[in-house]
């Protein structure tokens, strides 16, 4: 009898001990989002704060101080589409004319 | 006997033990469940009823940006800090934590009160005495602005009248709206824990960046957060954020100790818009354009500029004048002086006459209806023409009217000719001259997305008072008619893409709406058919090279066609002046694949006013300005090749506009 008496008190004293565990890490784990939330929060109003500072140093008077202070010309790159396609032209005249000239080292 | 009796008392014991242990335990055990069951998932009814406190942590969500067509911001959220404090917490109470936590030798700050030969308990003593009361209260207040001066540099005679002035019963005065983040530290350095009854509140301050032509097209948002004008209004639910929230139950200490079920609510950021206005070309567009409404004297000038393949409004500008010297008769905008972000944008509000500007429209209508064939070209630019029921002749304008030959019929639109005008439309009737007027898009709004309902129509005479004498005739010049800027840029759009008018627009579309977006191609409605179209770009052509453009309005490096056009000042009473003008000039470039059209009106210039003269210098400069910023090349050879092109000054005639 008093060794069953022991293994039940023994068995509740056991199961209180988990529970408390169980509440411990519960506190913590909440403990430790609404940490991470409040992060993600200062995180993300850096970033706009940075988006802030940015749109402020890339305001056309700004890159008109720096691009006077640098002393060089700058010009619009224009339509990129026609940039883009003038680069592969010029890179396929660059391909034809090396091979142009390979084959002709190879006959000479 | 005994001993069975013995026994029997033994064994209902024991029975009676057994049964009382088995109930003793069955009790804990469910008392235990039901403690674990508790702590573990407790009911939510519990919740608000268990002594833990519920805190809501907001999360701050920011209204979307608005930028340009490349990206550049034009308007955003800035993160900030606002600081509030309780005036009556702050006296009760955190006068004097504020005291307790400054050492007696710590210096004075400079200009605070020198200190009051009294304390609270005096002040409870002589409590009746209000008078007394309000004047300690009062010197409490001076102290903490002058700290507060002393720590931020916020001002202390203004700070100390804002406290003082607050009603006695606030609980809520606001002492600087946007504190920056050493502002935030030093104040939270100084408190040190302590309750002052002041409070730091994260708030956003709406900034906008970009030329100031623009505000009135962005708008603004009110202090309330929401848009208040332009397309800060116009897009208000898709950039608005949602603010979310997280509530937390935690001890008296601040512990969390859970976060029930469903007490999440996730924020969400504004949708970015994007505008198709280029903010480059905008503000190039807005410095020529002020240059020149300076250079003329003039109440004001308009100018926009779209891409005529899909109908992209690039820049967008309207600047009005007032001159301490003239009676001004353009209807005034006195909210922009006040705030530009309120002004009326005149480019979509605003209509008026365009005078020989419209004559393209009518000449392509009237061609389209085969008219050509029955125009008499001797009857054109010999005198005034005297049409049965009106009471003006119809003759030709300009100082030094055309007197050459009438080779054909391409030459009304390049000497602009209203006595031709006046020929090409006495073979159409009403019913065709009106229709002519209307396929072009005068007379409905372009919907751009920008001023709604608010946006005007253009003016055009009802079928009913339509007469030939007097509303063809005049319509055939730009009379009769009244049209906004952005109705003549989308008609002419019609002579650059084979007779096609692309739907404006002012939204590069937003991430929710990119799947209800229609392609701009499905978007054009057809004017002419691309032949007349074709021919009518030829003629206007010939108006820069040898007409009313040829030495303000032509490009030396885009081959450029459009037309001038110069029309009276109407009389706010009725009527004309006869010597006050609205001078505008409408032109593309480059001639084969347009790139641009451009549009510019001046209003009221007071030192020339022939539209070629005075807009013509614009709009060749923002074709420069807008095609170089485009990158697209240069398509005619500079000056010393001008003969070979085909572009010798020498030749042509200016005649009337």
């Amino acid at each position: 009898m008093f060794a069953k008496l022991t293994m039940l008190i023994l068995g509740l004293g056991l199961l209180a001990a988990l529970l408390l565990v169980n509440r411990q890490r519960r506190y913590e784990i909440v403990g430790e989002t609404v940490r991470v939330h409040a992060e993600i929060q200062q995180l993300q109003r850096a970033i706009q704060e940075r988006k802030v500072r940015v749109t402020e140093a890339t305001r056309p008077s700004e890159l008109e101080r720096m691009r006077s202070a640098t002393g060089h010309e700058w010009k619009s790159l224009g339509d990129r589409t026609v940039l883009f396609e003038r680069l592969e032209e010029h890179e396929h005249d660059v391909e034809d004319a090396s091979g142009a000239n390979g084959s002709a080292g190879q006959d000479g | 006997m005994a001993e069975n009796r013995e026994r029997d008392i033994l064994r209902n014991t024991a029975r009676w033990g057994r049964l009382s242990v088995g109930l003793i335990a069955f009790g804990i055990a469910a008392t235990v469940v039901r403690v674990g069951w508790l702590k573990i998932a407790p009911p939510a009814q519990l919740g608000d009823r268990s002594g833990a406190e519920q805190r809501i942590n907001y999360e701050q969500r920011f209204r979307g940006e608005i930028t340009d067509r490349n990206g550049r911001t034009l308007a955003i959220d800035s993160p900030c800090w606002r600081l509030a404090i309780d005036p009556r917490y702050f006296c009760d109470h955190g006068y004097r934590r504020m005291l307790s936590g400054e050492s007696p030798e710590s210096p004075r700050p400079e200009g605070s009160p020198g200190p009051v030969p009294v304390d609270d308990a005096l002040g409870d003593l002589v409590g009746p005495l209000g008078l007394f009361q309000a004047q300690y209260r009062v010197h409490k207040l001076r102290t903490l602005a002058a700290r507060l001066d002393d720590l931020i540099g916020l001002p202390k005679d203004e700070l100390t009248r804002r406290l003082v002035s607050a009603p006695p019963g606030r609980r809520y005065v606001v002492l600087d709206r946007l504190l920056e983040e050493w502002q935030v530290d030093a104040i939270r350095s100084w408190l040190d824990g302590r309750n002052l009854g002041m409070l730091l509140e994260k708030r956003t301050e709406r900034r906008y960046y970009g030329p100031e032509s623009l505000k009135m097209v962005v708008g603004k948002c009110r202090d309330d957060g929401e848009g208040g004008s332009g397309i800060e209004q116009r897009r208000e639910s898709s950039l608005q954020s949602v603010r979310g929230e997280l509530r937390t139950r935690r001890t008296s200490r601040g512990t969390v100790i859970s976060i029930p079920e469903g007490s999440y609510e996730r924020g969400r950021h504004g949708e970015d818009f994007a505008l198709t206005i280029d903010a480059s070309i905008q503000l190039r567009v807005e410095e020529i354009l002020r240059e020149q409404v300076i250079a003329e004297k003039a109440g004001g000038g308009r100018c926009v500029v779209i891409d005529p393949r899909n109908g992209d409004i690039l820049a967008m500008v309207d600047i009005l004048v007032r001159r301490p010297d003239v009676e001004e008769v353009i209807l005034d905008d006195p909210l922009r002086r006040v705030e530009p972000h309120l002004g009326r944008d005149r480019n979509m509000i605003d209509a008026f006459e365009p005078g020989s500007t419209f004559k393209p429209f009518v000449w392509a209508g009237a061609l389209d209806l085969g008219i050509e064939d029955r125009v008499e070209l001797d009857r054109i630019n010999v005198e005034p023409i005297r049409i049965k029921g009106r009471r003006t002749s119809v003759k030709d304008a300009g100082i030094n009217p055309y007197k050459g030959p009438i080779k054909d019929i391409d030459t009304i639109l390049v000497k602009s000719l209203n006595t031709g005008m006046a020929e090409m439309v006495r073979h159409v009737d009403e019913r065709q001259m009106r229709s002519i007027v209307t396929r072009f898009g005068f007379g409905t709004r372009t919907n751009c997305g920008l001023a709604g309902s608010a946006e005007h129509p253009g003016q055009v005479t009802s079928p009913g008072n339509w007469s030939f004498a007097n509303t063809s005739i005049s319509v055939s010049f730009g009379h009769e008619v009244a049209v906004t800027t952005l109705q003549m840029v989308r008609a002419f759009s019609a002579f650059c893409t084979g007779g096609l008018m692309p739907q404006l627009r002012i939204s590069m579309g937003s991430e929710s709406s990119a799947s209800e977006e229609i392609a701009p191609d499905l978007l054009m409605t057809r004017a002419l058919p691309r032949t007349l179209a074709d021919r009518t770009r030829e003629a206007l052509r010939e108006v820069v090279l040898r007409g009313t453009l040829r030495r303000h309005g032509r490009s030396e490096r885009y081959s450029m066609f459009g037309k001038s056009g110069t029309a009276d000042l109407p009389r706010p009473g009725g009527g004309y002046f006869k010597d006050r003008y609205v001078s505008n000039t409408i032109a593309a470039a480059p001639f084969d694949r347009p790139r641009v059209v451009v549009y510019c009106v001046i209003d009221d210039p007071m030192v020339n006013h022939y539209g070629g003269r005075v807009a013509g210098p614009v709009v060749r400069q923002v074709v420069d300005a807008a095609l170089e910023h485009l990158g697209v090349e240069p398509d005619l050879v500079m000056s010393s090749d001008r003969h070979h092109a085909g572009l010798d000054t020498s030749r042509g005639h200016t005649g009337g506009e």
